[in-house]
């Protein structure tokens, strides 16, 4: 991509007396007007409720021109029924939101053919996530990617490499990464401030409730062999498409890797095993639904084991957010709240000469940090590689309590050890016409 | 109810477990899906149930055709279980497009050479959709390779260029060799092959082939942009081809410099330093890009001119990698320069450098500037502890509270920790206003978390020896916060205050003597006028009348035209002639809201149940204090509903007493209010009518 001139001249820059009177381009989002022809362009693939919600954020920064929709539901009338909700989500509504006048394209392989797209954002169902990913790194887009990375861990791979060799950026929707107090809480553990740290305690919400969905004939306008795509078929429901989908193992390993992928990712984060993974993984106790559209666990807890004999507890019985217990003290970390104990932990000061994390954006705003990346050609906080350990943990925590027994992981080469049949539950085949390119 | 009974039976019996499968080929789409979750458990807990249930699915497969849901659940249950008896069931479904893609994943899992046998002889006669499911699948197993070259170097449109991308992803030695084939006939399908042969060669790379790497490259043009970072990381030494490729310039640069992000060494760096400042734009912004990944200060001298770049890009990278790799004071201290000028989307930029730059130079730059706040508010951010004691001796001087920059200073970068120490000097400040400040902080700081088991035990860390229990500004913070419990003795009265902040009154009531100067002449209403309200005032009989108008919503009141009084003591006496809320203002003042609101302390007169008389309002606030003690008893017995009743109020500097009738009552103190008017207010209502005589002042000096 050819870099963009973002700098705009200021008057009356004299008061900077003896420096060049130029505005640093990454100071420029908030505040700064950009001519639309010198604008990063921007695409938008998946128009649901997450992307609809990503693309406005986008748009929202002035160094960002929206010149492309892309979405398999392109249906009229209300799809989000059943919820108390009157929105509908799709490229109808995102068209009537963000202007008609924007290309709109059912299949994403024809929005990445357009060579005046910079950057991409995707907010997909996870079995989605590995194709568009390859697919856009290798049309030389750089990528904002929803959140969990992939739904199995040989797409997770496979994503990774054709990230790295594409020399393209990459942000996952890990926004607790771009979350001050979320990184103070990795910096203070970083520091060793709560000691060593021997044990983790995560929470998640539960799974969806096991309720029924019945087949429903396909709206016109609705893709739903491309919304499928390289997974399973089966019947339509409109359910599935809004939210539904995370309780169906076909395109969906659950809460586990939805919320995972923001909680072990801090996890991870504090305990410096961004380039780790666990050494066991061992389900503590599951319980499945006896009926309903989804299968995925109504109860779960599982353990990770990683070096240096710290245990990271997951399950959806625990308070929403990430404890740390160190030998010095504890610290709880949620979206709402940072605290210690003792109390002092949690407010220490990190000297700029100790281990400092990525520099965040004041403003905390990650897809903002996304287009800060991509002017300066910088590794995201939630860079491909990171997202994919986080990733890997969480389907590894899957995959054991679907077993129901231990796990044994070599988080050097990324394998089972000694247990087959775990090992096949690392890939999985496509429906065709995709196939994975790395 | 036939499911229910099903179930009891499936514990009992393997006779009736056997029965589930039966349940399988009901499964209707939004019908039960039970089977599937008695089955997935079963299945995982034993080798022994998983083999009972591979066969028992595997019937059921053969038996009928399964609805493509059931079929997809039954697969997922195989998926971990099955072994070769599974292959050839699995075999029949391969050629429907229905049943395909999932039958593919379970001989994917069983992954043996039958199940490889079984995927390829299904490859003839297959439809495109299929063919291509079994194509991925064997590539996947890495199993099939001629079979999969020869659909490749077959003419089929769809199926030709598919099974390329498959013998990429193969990544043999063959399969290598057959897309070398393919590239050098220079077909139709040559760039894809190229592009196949790359992510061979990066695969191959990754998992240690280097030879076949290479092998694969041999194919690939040296210009193809896609294969820049494998060329490079396979080469002898790649940090100078790396570079090579940057001082090159073009589409190869971003690659190249964000692989060399990575393990750059500062000694071979020399030739890239070297040709710096002749580089294109896009090469010199790869350039700064990597050394500042390095995180290295020698790289700093060689981006150092570029602070004067005419390029806006080039300039911005320049300072923005003095965050990384900055140790030359002179170019911080422009930084510093921009910092200063306020310009907010630079000196936010600005800030971060002097934030989060590791350099000491900082520190020594911002502490030959630490007069100024801003500074001082960095250095603590930066942990710079006497720049820490030196905002908060700004804070503590007489009047450095009411800085507002420095109360907010004092604000942002005090963190909880710091708390206990912040509020030890609780002992040495007397000045309320400054104590009030300091609670202020604290409160907002405590309150900033939602969790309420937190902030207690936040608060006692805090307040341990620091502040006494039964301080006023204590209780009243740790109330509103609500981590304590509000105390009240007389129940049901919302507004009363805590019974913790009030101390009942002991002290005699002051008799009035000649130094007294009466405020009421008898007969005029000279020395008084009427402020907001409507209520109507005469002298009648020697007494002052009030009568509320019953339209009137706002409250009435008559107030002396003097507004100084200071330190006094004031005595009336006043009678109901119909009964409703009524009080006295002292030190009052009116509001500049443009409608002169009355604002200040009230002496109430009140004829309710409550029988506060006496008691402390804040005309315009909260009550200060309510007569609803234990022992207010006889202060709330003293009030005569259908008497004259005489009121006292002393009043020296902050300390406020009241009497009624000569019982003692209010005894508080507040400095808010240092002087003002005397009030006599009918409160807007239905009904009410008050007369007031004997209305004396004295004024203490």
């Amino acid at each position: 991509m050819k870099r963009r001139d973002f700098v705009k001249k200021i008057a009356g820059a004299g008061a900077l007396i003896g420096f060049p009177t130029l505005i640093p381009a990454r100071a420029l989002g908030r505040d700064g007007n950009v001519a639309p022809s010198e604008r990063l362009t921007l695409g938008s693939i998946g128009l649901g409720g997450m992307g609809i919600g990503n693309t406005h954020t986008f748009v929202g920064d002035k160094r960002v021109q929206l010149v492309a929709l892309c979405d398999v539901n392109n249906s009229e009338g209300k799809q989000f029924y059943g919820y108390g909700n009157n929105e509908t989500f799709g490229l109808r509504e995102a068209a009537k939101r963000f202007g008609a006048d924007i290309p709109q394209f059912n299949d994403f392989r024809e929005l990445l053919a357009k060579p005046d797209i910079d950057i991409i954002t995707t907010a997909t169902p996870d079995h989605w996530h590995a194709l568009i990913g390859i697919a856009c790194v290798r049309a030389g887009k750089d990528v904002h990617g929803e959140k969990p990375l992939t739904r199995t861990i040989r797409e997770g791979q496979a994503l990774r490499d054709a990230v790295w060799g594409s020399g393209r950026i990459w942000q996952t929707g890990s926004w607790q990464r771009s979350m001050e107090h979320f990184k103070r809480a990795a910096e203070i553990i970083r520091n060793g401030n709560l000691g060593q740290v021997k044990r983790v305690v995560i929470g998640l919400p539960s799974n969806f409730k096991a309720e029924s969905l019945d087949e429903v004939p396909v709206p016109a306008g609705m893709d739903w062999e491309m919304w499928q795509g390289p997974a399973m078929r089966t019947f339509y429901n409109p359910r599935k498409i809004f939210t539904r989908w995370r309780g169906i193992s076909n395109y969906c390993a659950g809460k586990i890797s939805d919320w995972g992928a923001h909680h072990l990712d801090i996890t991870h984060w504090a305990l410096g095993f961004d380039n780790w993974g666990p050494d066991e993984i061992v389900p503590n106790s599951v319980t499945w639904p006896t009926d309903g559209f989804s299968d995925q666990p109504l109860k779960f807890s599982v353990t990770l084991h990683y070096k240096g004999g710290i245990e990271v507890e997951i399950s959806d019985s625990n308070r929403n957010g990430v404890e740390f217990f160190g030998t010095k003290g504890k610290l709880f970390v949620s979206r709402e709240n940072i605290f210690s104990d003792p109390i002092n932990i949690a407010d220490i000061r990190i000297f700029p000469t100790e281990d400092r994390l990525y520099p965040i954006r004041r403003d905390n705003a990650h897809v903002s940090a996304f287009i800060d990346s991509v002017l300066d050609r910088r590794a995201t906080a939630t860079d491909i590689g990171v997202a994919h350990r986080t990733n890997t943990g969480c389907l590894l925590a899957e995959m054991a309590y679907r077993l129901n027994r231990p796990i044994k992981w070599d988080p050097k080469t990324e394998t089972v050890i000694g247990d087959e049949e775990a090992a096949r539950l690392c890939d999985r085949a496509y429906h065709a016409p995709w196939e994975l390119s790395i | 109810m036939k499911k229910i009974a099903f179930f009891a039976a499936l514990i009992m019996s393997f006779s009736a477990f056997a029965d589930s499968y039966a349940d399988m080929s009901s499964y209707k789409p939004g019908g039960s899906t039970a089977w599937f979750f008695s089955l997935y458990g079963e299945s995982h807990a034993t080798k022994k149930k998983g083999e009972e249930v591979e066969a028992g699915i595997l019937a059921e497969m053969e038996k009928a055709p399964l609805d493509t849901e059931a079929f997809r659940l039954a697969c997922e249950i195989l998926k971990p279980i099955a072994g070769d008896k599974s292959v050839p069931v699995l075999k029949k479904f391969l050629k429907d497009p229905k049943y395909c893609a999932p039958a593919c994943d379970v001989l994917l899992a069983v992954n043996s050479s039958d199940a490889a046998d079984a995927l390829e002889s299904s490859l003839d006669g297959a439809d495109t959709g299929c063919a291509m499911s079994i194509i991925s699948t064997l590539a996947s197993m890495g199993k099939g390779g001629d079979a999969i070259a020869k659909i490749a170097k077959g003419g089929d449109k769809a199926l030709a260029p598919f099974a390329v991308v498959a013998l990429g992803r193969l990544g043999t030695n063959d399969a290598c060799a057959s897309l070398g084939e393919i590239v050098e006939a220079g077909g139709e399908y040559k760039a894809a092959a190229i592009e196949a042969l790359s992510n061979l060669a990066w695969r191959a790379f990754l998992s240690g082939k280097v030879p076949l790497a290479k092998r694969a490259l041999k194919f690939v043009p040296d210009d193809y942009v896609g294969a820049v970072v494998v060329r490079g990381e396979i080469s002898k030494d790649r940090q100078a081809y790396f570079d090579s490729v940057i001082i090159a310039g073009g589409p190869a640069v971003e690659p190249a410099a964000r692989a060399m992000n990575k393990g750059r060494d500062f000694e071979k760096s020399a030739k890239l330093m070297q040709a710096f400042p002749k580089l294109s734009k896009e090469s010199k912004l790869a350039a700064i890009g990597s050394f500042m990944e390095t995180g290295d200060v020698r790289y700093y001298p060689v981006i150092a001119p570029e602070l004067a770049s005419e390029d806006d890009d080039i300039l911005a990278e320049a300072i923005y990698a003095a965050r990384f790799i900055c140790a030359d004071k002179e170019a911080l201290r422009s930084i510093l320069e921009i910092y200063r000028s306020g310009h907010k989307p630079y000196s936010d930029l600005a800030l971060l450098v002097l934030e989060e730059n590791p350099s000491m130079q900082i520190s020594q730059l911002l502490k030959e500037n630490d007069g100024d706040i801003d500074v001082l508010k960095i250095l603590v951010k930066r942990g710079d502890i006497d720049a820490r004691s030196a905002l908060w001796k700004k804070f503590f001087t007489k009047d450095g509270w009411k800085d507002k920059k420095i109360s907010s200073a004092v604000e942002k970068t005090i963190a909880y920790g710091e708390l206990p120490a912040f509020a030890s000097n609780f002992k040495k400040v007397k000045d309320e206003g400054l104590r009030g400040e300091m609670m202020k902080i604290i409160a907002k700081k405590l309150a900033s978390s939602r969790d309420k088991n937190f902030m207690k035990t936040a608060s006692k860390e805090i307040f341990k020896d620091n502040i006494s229990k039964e301080d006023k500004l204590y209780i009243d913070t740790m109330s509103k916060l609500g981590i304590l419990e509000k105390q009240v003795w007389q129940k049901g009265y919302g507004n009363a205050v805590d019974d913790r902040l009030m101390k009942v009154s002991t002290a005699k009531e002051p008799k009035r003597d000649s130094s007294f100067v009466s405020l009421f002449d008898g007969k005029t209403l000279d020395g008084w006028k009427t402020s907001t309200g409507n209520a109507k005032y005469s002298v009648e009989d020697g007494c002052i009348l009030g009568v509320t108008d019953p339209e009137m919503k706002q409250n009435s009141f008559l107030i002396t035209e003097r507004d100084d009084f200071k330190d006094f003591i004031f005595t009336c006496e006043f009678k109901w002639v119909e009964h409703g809320n009524s009080g006295i203002m002292f030190r009052g003042q009116r509001k500049n809201n443009g409608k002169g609101d009355v604002h200040g302390p009230q002496c109430e007169i009140d004829n309710s149940k409550r029988a506060w008389t006496a008691g402390l309002y804040h005309e315009g606030g909260p009550w200060k204090y309510s007569v609803s003690r234990e022992d207010h008893e006889a202060a709330r017995n003293a009030v005569k509903l259908n008497d004259w009743n005489r009121l006292t109020i002393y009043c020296k500097g902050d300390k406020i007493r009241t009497w009624l009738n000569g019982v003692p009552v209010v005894d508080y103190d507040w400095g808010e209010f240092k002087q003002g008017f005397f009030g006599l207010q009918i409160h807007a209502g239905k009904k009410c009518k008050v007369l007031w005589r004997d209305i004396y002042v004295k004024e203490l000096k």
